[in-house]
């Protein structure tokens, strides 16, 4: 039995020589680099048919739009440098002239149409092909002047427009078996990926706006969020985005290494409600009950450690549509046990009624599942937890099968969002009024609101739907989560999008020693 | 042998085409529609049908299936349906990584395991035997989640060693390789420990002494070689399972292997990615087994295999009526068992629904019930010393085993009357004290919701206790009277029984989960038959990797001459020479399966929020593990203490019930 042996003090040596042989000296010279941590990566960098988060991100800096938002999610040039409306189905754009692609080729009409044809095809099967349905034709007038026509009115038009352009070259291959090199005209050219690891951007010297202020931008994509903290913490990220958790952000915040930032986000959480039970909860006043029996003051000050603020409706307290008139729903569970009593539901052996909530399998809304659970039993209500993995979780959700649910809504800009979430003909599969929530007169505003396009008058219609809403609780409004940032003291010029956009990494930069 | 190549060779093809179709099946059939996913929450229903179409979704299931195997045949696996590249991209992408770390992580725990597993044999009861089997308790008692982020922690953040996270550099691969070979060093080193022991007091080892060898020679050369087979088992498992990618490890660590890309291609219902990725795991699985089996025969030339290796049953003209009493030294510790989770599971109900209030319920039921429930046990005991004095004694003179069997004791009671001495509500919170650390009121501290972490503790020991026993007993018995089978038989049934274990071993736990979910809901049940589905494998194949090396024994033929009956050799002459690697395996697999658990839970299948358990506690716990590591601690140790106590236990019964001991 000689291998033994032998097999055992080779294997010995050949670990020696491997955990020795590479002990490289960490030199660590100054690079004009920065870092960023992300929880996913992106699923493809192709922006026709990108529509996650990650992907998102990293194209709002590889590519432009013909109009971009700017931080107060006004619409501004981007692209285009101005555009007319002539009526309300027509838009005409004139692009800025000076803008080149990657590949040094020149933006022109020919480009837009081309991305938005290939969008609009089937071959590509986009799954943004939706959002330009209402598009009736596409013009190239001349080299820098394109002609959109809709088919109707409609409001939310340009914010479709914010949708990165490819060059007429690459946007045509739409055979499912093509492969798209990304070339943009943004800020930053993608210099190297390795899926799954991370995806390395380089400036791009000749950007229409200017150099960016940094010569590369490294995405490393780590799941984990303790780990992508820790990652922060060792120095070898420079930045990250979100998904912190408000207690471990505590510590950083005695760390004087790093700035935090924070400020008010799009995402909304909320309680949906199923009308097609015949459960209580179909009454108004034990809706109404649930929603006073949530002490959401002290989950946020607790559980989020500050970083929500409560939400009387979908739509954010600095939107230009928000009815400053609304109340919150105070914490009141005596009020909640009387409207209970009164809508016929008494406590018998201090329990009134058993309610299934559902929640995905995700460890946050867990939590906040359990929490809602013990606050709601302190008014006698039963609340069973069915934890289930998204999959089915959405599945169910979409098919109305559910009492209750938490969920969230990402990247809430246009009040239309009221259209497809409250109006009686966008239940599953039309749109995502998912808990069968009907009012007629809703309806009537919702209608109403999508056909002007001035913004006056929008806002007053909207103001009103926010009230129906508010008094028919279809939702109970939890909160608008705050976003976080947290980056190295050094970095300079971040600038906050309520979308958590990257688009101002291209002025970002590292303080220069001079500096103070 | 070559014709036994061949023809398992031949087999790879019936069982990848088995993989396929069940994956094929089970994901297309569970909730979940890929378009719905892809497309997000702003998706009109036009466009999801559109994309269907366009994706060749909306194709009846069996179109879709002929299409898929059409593909499989011109070695085209499709695309992804969210990434849109060709699923062999994907693979070639992931793959590197995975065997990387695998080949790596496993060297590592060879090389601490097999040289610490022959010391604490040699010098077994010393010193260095009681520190290793103390490393390997606690390595197997921390779940990957809970160890890679402490090592990142410590050796990156705080020793800046090593990086963090990705892989970048050879210094990236040594935090995740430890992360995953700690546990199986730890089962190897055990399992080392114990077959040497096993071997140490053979007489050909005596023989080889008293020619005047070295007692190194002797050790490595006669002993260990003998020692081998269930290390080399366990090490394939691990192996094949380690090329299917560990998620928890290759999630914390960043690691861009094939596990994390199976995962969000479960999650995201991307079914030609799953199906291809499962497809390469069984290839993975069918190879190492057949490796394994290679390896048996070379390091214990008394295996053979043969195409026609069934016995021919000699049947015995007499009935064998001692055969029953022959066993009774083994039936004593099956029944204590079954008495353990009888009295558990009828000491009151366990509840999966998500309530406050059944929560409440189960601490208040019948006390007298419960009293009866918990002197089942010691009334076992009892039975025990009156029929079976000899090995009942034998047992009560080993001091581990009686630490063991009273720790074990002590825990089958808290299964019991755990929701009972629970000092607070275990589901009340008190959102201002969140994390709050130990103290006078609270003895663990609270939980990341303001609960008491020792009420939590002892009212989910009921269920982890309940599902760690209940899981492990019936995976050992399954997984051995399966393997005893195989590896006796040989021939046909061998090849059936194996390739299943195969197909098992390829198959990804978390679909199993979601299906199970879809059709049958929530139960306690239900999360004990997953994890008994998945759990059973092992033991089979370890049983029958022994069962080769000891059919060809002296004593085993010497019975078969006798006349005795194949039922009568199996359990009577095999069973009991077989059983050490088994129970070991049983005593660590038990960590396993109170953590697995919890995973099953949190997809829907087992017991819902706030109803805690071990495993749960632990998972929601890592959350804060530098905030509030007591969260994770208490839990841990609890594991950690159960399976110390088993280990004692399962010691002394192995060497209580071994023959040899009683000469």
């Amino acid at each position: 039995m000689k291998f033994s042996v032998r097999s055992v003090i080779f294997i010995m040596t050949f670990a020696i020589c491997l955990s020795c042989g590479h002990k490289t000296s960490q030199k660590k010279t100054f690079q004009n680099k920065v870092v960023i941590g992300m929880s996913a990566s992106p699923k493809t960098l192709d922006p026709r048919i990108a529509t996650d988060l990650a992907s998102a991100r990293i194209q709002q800096l590889v590519f432009n739009s013909l109009v971009k938002k700017d931080e107060t999610s006004k619409l501004v040039p981007d692209l285009a440098e101005r555009w007319d409306i002539p009526d309300d189905r027509t838009y005409t754009f004139y692009l800025r002239k000076d803008v080149r692609f990657h590949n040094g080729q020149k933006l022109t009409a020919k480009d837009v149409k081309a991305t938005f044809d290939a969008i609009r095809s089937d071959k590509l099967a986009s799954p943004k092909k939706g959002a330009y349905d209402i598009i009736e034709s596409i013009v190239v007038e001349d080299d820098y002047t394109i002609t959109f026509k809709t088919k109707e009115p409609f409001a939310p038009f340009l914010i479709n427009m914010v949708q990165g352009i490819l060059p007429a070259g690459e946007a045509l291959k739409i055979h499912p078996t093509d492969s798209i090199t990304p070339i943009g005209t943004g800020p930053f050219k993608i210099k190297q990926e390795q899926p799954g690891e991370n995806i390395i951007l380089a400036a791009n010297t000749d950007y229409f706006e200017g150099k960016p202020g940094l010569d590369e931008i490294e995405f490393r994509f780590i799941p984990d969020d303790s780990i992508r903290l820790m990652e922060l913490e060792k120095g070898s990220i420079d930045f990250l985005q979100n998904n912190i958790s408000p207690d471990a952000l505590k510590r950083v915040q005695k760390d004087d290494r790093f700035k935090i930032v924070t400020w008010t986000g799009t995402s909304f959480y909320y309680v949906g409600f199923n009308f097609r039970t015949d459960g209580p909860i179909r009454k108004r006043e034990v809706r109404k009950a649930l929603a006073l029996a949530l002490d959401r003051d002290t989950i946020i000050k607790s559980l989020l450690g500050g970083l929500a603020e409560k939400a009387v409706g979908v739509l954010p307290a600095d939107h230009w549509a928000f009815n400053k008139t609304l109340n919150q729903i105070p914490y009141d569970p005596p009020e909640a046990k009387k409207l209970l009593d009164a809508a016929g539901y008494p406590e018998h052996d201090g329990k009134r009624f058993s309610l299934e909530f559902k929640c995905s399998q995700n460890k946050r809304s867990q939590r906040l599942a359990e929490v809602v659970q013990a606050q709601w039993g302190n008014i006698g209500i039963d609340v069973k937890i069915k934890s289930m993995e998204w999959g089915t979780f959405y599945d169910d959700i979409l098919h109305g099968n559910f009492q209750t649910y938490i969920l969230s809504w990402v990247g809430v800009t246009d009040p239309d969002i009221y259209y497809s979430l409250f109006h009686s003909r966008s239940v599953p599969p039309n749109g995502r009024n998912r808990g069968f929530y009907a009012n007629p007169e809703m309806d009537r505003l919702l209608e109403e609101g999508r056909r002007f396009l001035d913004l006056g008058k929008r806002a007053d219609i909207y103001r009103k739907v926010q009230e129906i809403a508010a008094e028919d609780l279809p939702y109970i409004n939890l909160w608008h989560t705050k976003n976080v940032a947290v980056m190295k003291k050094d970095l300079m010029g971040y600038q906050t999008y309520p979308a958590g956009d990257f688009d101002s990494f291209k002025q970002v930069r590292w303080k220069r020693s001079s500096e103070q | 042998m070559i014709d036994y190549l061949i023809r398992r060779i031949t087999f790879v093809f019936p069982i990848v085409a088995g993989v396929s179709l069940l994956v094929f099946l089970l994901i297309h059939m569970i909730p979940g529609d890929p378009v719905v996913l892809m497309l997000g929450e702003s998706a009109q229903q036009a466009d999801i049908e559109r994309v269907r179409h366009d994706l060749g979704l909306d194709k009846p299931l069996h179109e879709q299936l002929i299409g898929y195997v059409k593909g499989l045949l011109r070695l085209n696996l499709g695309r992804s349906l969210h990434r849109r590249v060709p699923v062999i991209e994907i693979l070639k992408e992931r793959f590197p990584a995975t065997i990387e770390l695998t080949i790596i992580s496993l060297m590592a725990a060879l090389i601490i395991a097999l040289p610490l597993g022959i010391l604490s044999a040699v010098r077994s009861g010393s010193w260095i035997d009681s520190i290793s089997m103390f490393i390997s308790l606690i390595g197997i008692s921390m779940p990957n989640f809970w160890l890679g982020p402490l090592l990142i922690l410590f050796f990156s953040v705080k020793l800046d060693w090593f990086p963090v996270s990705g892989r970048s550099g050879p210094l990236s691969y040594i935090l995740p390789a430890i992360t995953l070979g700690t546990a199986l060093a730890a089962v190897l080193t055990r399992m080392t420990r114990s077959s040497l022991l096993e071997v140490i007091h053979e007489q050909y080892v005596f023989t080889a002494t008293s020619k005047g060898l070295s007692r190194s020679k002797v050790i490595l050369k006669h002993a260990l070689r003998n020692a081998l087979i269930p290390v080399v088992t366990i090490v394939g498992l691990q192996f094949g399972s380690l090329l299917g990618g560990s998620i928890i490890t290759e999630t914390v660590f960043s690691w861009p292997g094939i596990g994390r890309e199976l995962i969000q291609a479960i999650q995201g219902r991307d079914y030609p990615v799953v199906q291809g990725c499962i497809l390469l795991i069984s290839f993975m699985y069918v190879a190492v087994n057949l490796m394994t089996d290679l390896i048996y025969a070379f390091i214990d030339p008394r295996i053979q295999f043969k195409v026609d290796a069934v016995r021919k049953d000699v049947r015995t003209h007499r009935a064998d009526k001692t055969g029953w009493r022959r066993l009774k030294p083994l039936s004593v510790p099956v029944l204590f068992v079954i008495i353990c989770i009888f009295a558990i599971k009828f000491s009151g109900r366990i509840p999966w629904v998500g309530s406050a209030k059944e929560l409440i319920s189960i601490a208040g039921q019948s006390l007298i019930l419960k009293g009866l429930m918990s002197l089942l046990p010691l009334g076992a005991l009892f039975v025990w010393r009156r029929k079976d004095i000899r090995t009942w004694s034998r047992f009560m003179r080993n001091k581990g085993a009686v630490i063991g069997l009273l720790i074990s004791l002590l825990f089958i009671q808290s299964g019991i009357w755990g929701p009972d001495l629970a000092p607070y509500d275990p589901a009340h919170q008190e959102l201002s004290l969140r994390l709050h650390p130990p103290d006078r009121t609270h003895w663990l501290g609270m939980d990341g919701l303001g609960r008491d972490l020792l009420s939590r503790i002892l009212t989910g020991s009921r269920v982890s206790i309940y599902v760690g026993i209940t899981v492990t007993a019936v995976s050992l018995l399954l997984g051995t009277a399966l393997g005893l089978l195989s590896g006796y038989y040989g021939g046909w049934i061998d090849e059936l029984i194996m390739r299943i274990v195969d197909i098992l071993l390829a198959f990804p736990g978390i679909l199993l989960a979601i299906a199970l979910v879809a059709v049958l809901g929530p139960s306690i049940n239900h999360v004990i038959i997953a994890l008994c589905i998945m759990g059973w494998v092992g033991y089979a194949r370890l049983a029958r990797g022994q069962v080769l090396s000891v059919r060809q024994q002296e004593y085993v033929l010497s019975g078969t001459a006798l006349g005795a009956s194949s039922g009568r050799i199996m359990i009577k002459y095999v069973l009991p020479n077989i059983l050490a690697p088994l129970i070991v395996q049983a005593t660590l697999g038990m960590a396993g399966v109170i953590v697995a658990e919890a995973g099953l839970s949190f997809l829907g299948l087992g017991v819902q929020p706030p109803h805690p358990s071990w495993g749960g506690l632990l998972n929601t716990g890592i959350d804060y593990f530098r905030e509030g590591p007591h969260l994770t601690v208490f839990p841990g140790l609890a594991i950690m203490l159960v399976v110390i106590g088993l280990n004692f236990l399962g010691d002394g019964l192995r060497d209580a019930l071994d023959p040899k001991m009683d000469v």
